[in-house]
């Protein structure tokens, strides 16, 4: 088990620079004038380009700036964003929202998906499996932004349900709607997911013999079938991480919610280079970091991983 | 009816694709979604034949403004008077170019690495699996969001987009067929080539790649529909190419004014969802027609 740990810590730190380097050089080697492209369509003066010059070190050589970026992500010390404000004060103050964003739509995936997903795998081919089946695929092909904008539209709008855009005042309620936006995309494949395992897992041998030992159906079910069927659910809830801070980003900025996706979602349309370079370098870390969390969780769940 | 049982007992046993294509001949979702998909290509290819209006080049009249769907503009006209259905018309375009080809320059990047992964194992492997853990490393939508960014200044078009699509989707279809090809390369036919005399080059083309493609064109066609769903996202948040008719700006638009009027949002947006869920539909009953566990 250490042995595995070992090597897997090894390879997130590969990984881990290797990330952060192509975003670097994509943002900073592929522009023109790099400057101008953190700028946007601002005319900048002269002391605004030795500002920006200074802030990311253009003016040393690209290993160097790249250092420098590193240990500014690493250390907390991320620069400013264009109009001036220190890119850690924005961020401190984004976080909070963003996660109780993200715990309400986890909550909704874990207990709608696996649930749902159970139900349908245990009564494969049933009314309830194929209308789920049709329902999450047309789920999966919606791209958030539209689910976002529709659900929108549709329940706040239209139906008047929900208030179109954030209202701290409500407290927690605000972050119901976009939370199912949020949520629904990865609820989707999570319940596929579940349904999938549970099906091929009903026919495995350990479910016979438990049925053969004379066990009750409801106790195979839940303690044989469900623990080795959510083994490849929590991987993919751990991919998934990715899509999920993208759809956090597109979800914040439909519903004006002030966290980190939200404020990445205006720094793009008021063309904030550095926040934009910042916020996605950080989201990357938090990626890995957790693509790194669930390989170790999946290596003690699953003995023969750590075995190969 | 007599005939079909007479098939059946002479025909001789179907091979695997044989057995695909007879299942999906027989699948209503295939050719639903076949059909969706040919529409896009065409007018993709040929706008002019479905909309008598030009939406690069005509008028907008605020006159127009946010009229609503009648006989004459089935879609109706959006804020700026522009007529919806020309815009969603002249909006496939963009999706479907940026779909193909990041799709091909992930494709053909993914067969390269996979292939040469697959084929050589031992350290071209290790080494390239690092490769591969890097560029998974970044989250797609993120990457190309800092590609389109930095290339913004330049008047590109829709080309960063592709290239930054391709060059961020190649790692998860390079696994596929990494795996594909390891397994091809243990088959007898794979090691009766070799000791006729072919070389390695002869063995991958002739051998090991027509019996390992398969899967990983049915992902890249899921892939091509999650590509277009990206680029429109992009458009939406306002990093995508400009001066282009595009689903995804179309939508950003249309929200703003979402409190007056919602067609103009939800045509474009229906638009989207069903291109994007034909291709992986496509993709989708392909794989299970090949997946002989289904069967």
């Amino acid at each position: 088990m250490s042995q595995y740990i070992i090597r897997r810590l090894l390879q997130a730190v590969l990984t881990f620079f290797g990330a952060t380097l192509i975003v670097y050089a994509l943002m900073f080697s592929i522009a023109d004038d790099p400057l101008q492209a953190l700028a946007g369509e601002r005319p900048l003066s002269a002391s605004q380009r030795a500002q920006l010059t200074a802030q990311y070190h253009l003016d040393e050589p690209f290993v160097v700036q790249y250092g420098y970026y590193m240990k500014g992500l690493l250390t907390g010390d991320m620069g400013r964003t264009i109009t001036g404000r220190p890119i850690a004060d924005v961020l401190a103050e984004a976080w909070p929202r963003t996660i109780q964003l993200a715990a309400i739509a986890m909550a909704i995936v874990i207990v709608f998906g696996v649930i749902g997903g159970v139900f349908a795998g245990l009564r494969r081919g049933g009314v309830f499996d194929q209308t789920s089946l049709a329902l999450t695929l047309v789920v999966i092909g919606t791209p958030v932004f539209v689910l976002g904008t529709v659900f929108q539209t549709v329940f706040a709008v239209e139906l008047g349900w929900f208030r179109p855009s954030f209202a701290p005042e409500l407290g927690i309620a605000t972050y119901i709607l976009p939370a199912i936006v949020l949520g629904l995309l990865s609820l989707a494949t999570a319940m596929r997911l579940t349904r999938t395992s549970v099906v091929e897992n009903l026919r495995a041998d350990y479910v016979r013999t438990a049925n053969a030992k004379g066990l009750p159906w409801r106790r195979v079910v839940s303690v044989h079938v469900l623990r080795n069927s959510l083994i490849p659910v929590l991987t993919f809830l751990g991919t998934e991480f990715g899509a999920l801070m993208s759809g956090a980003m597109v979800t914040e900025g439909i519903f004006n919610i002030p966290g980190v996706g939200g404020r990445l979602f205006q720094g793009i349309r008021l063309e904030d280079g550095p926040l934009v370079v910042t916020i996605v370098s950080l989201l990357i870390l938090i990626y890995l970091f957790v693509n790194l969390l669930v390989d170790l969780l999946y290596a003690v769940l699953d003995p023969r991983i750590r075995h190969e | 009816m007599s005939d079909a049982t007479d098939d059946a007992v002479i025909a001789p046993p179907r091979s695997l694709a044989g057995d695909a294509w007879y299942d999906l001949r027989r699948n209503p979702v295939f050719w639903i979604a076949g059909f969706i998909v040919l529409m896009m290509v065409l007018i993709a290819l040929f706008p002019g034949l479905f909309s008598s209006i030009d939406a690069r080049t005509a008028a907008c009249s605020l006159a127009d403004s946010l009229r609503p769907p009648g006989a004459q503009h089935w879609f109706g006209f959006d804020k700026q008077g522009c007529d919806v259905y020309s815009r969603v018309i002249y909006g496939a375009r963009s999706s479907v170019i940026v779909g193909v080809f990041s799709t091909l320059i992930a494709g053909f990047v993914a067969v390269l690495v996979g292939t040469v992964a697959g084929f050589y194992g031992r350290w071209v492997d290790a080494l390239l699996a690092r490769v591969v853990d890097v560029f998974l490393g970044v989250p797609t939508l993120l990457g190309a969001i800092v590609v389109a960014k930095a290339l913004a200044g330049q008047d590109l078009g829709i080309w960063p987009v592709v290239l930054a699509l391709g060059l961020l989707g190649w790692p998860t279809p390079a696994r596929v067929i990494r795996s594909s090809v390891i397994a091809a390369s243990h088959q007898d036919y794979v090691n009766a080539a070799r000791i006729l005399g072919a070389g390695n080059a002869r063995i991958i083309l002739r051998h090991i790649l027509p019996n390992s493609l398969a899967p990983t064109v049915v992902i890249l066609t899921i892939m091509l529909g999650s590509f277009i769903a990206v680029e429109a996202t992009l458009s939406f948040l306002g990093v995508g190419p400009r001066n282009t008719v595009s689903w995804g700006t179309d939508i950003a638009e249309a929200q703003r004014w979402i409190r007056e009027a919602s067609f103009p949002l939800l045509f474009p947006a229906g638009f989207l969802t069903l291109t994007v869920l034909a291709f992986i539909m496509l993709g989708d009953t392909v794989r299970e027609a090949f997946d002989p566990r289904l069967r």
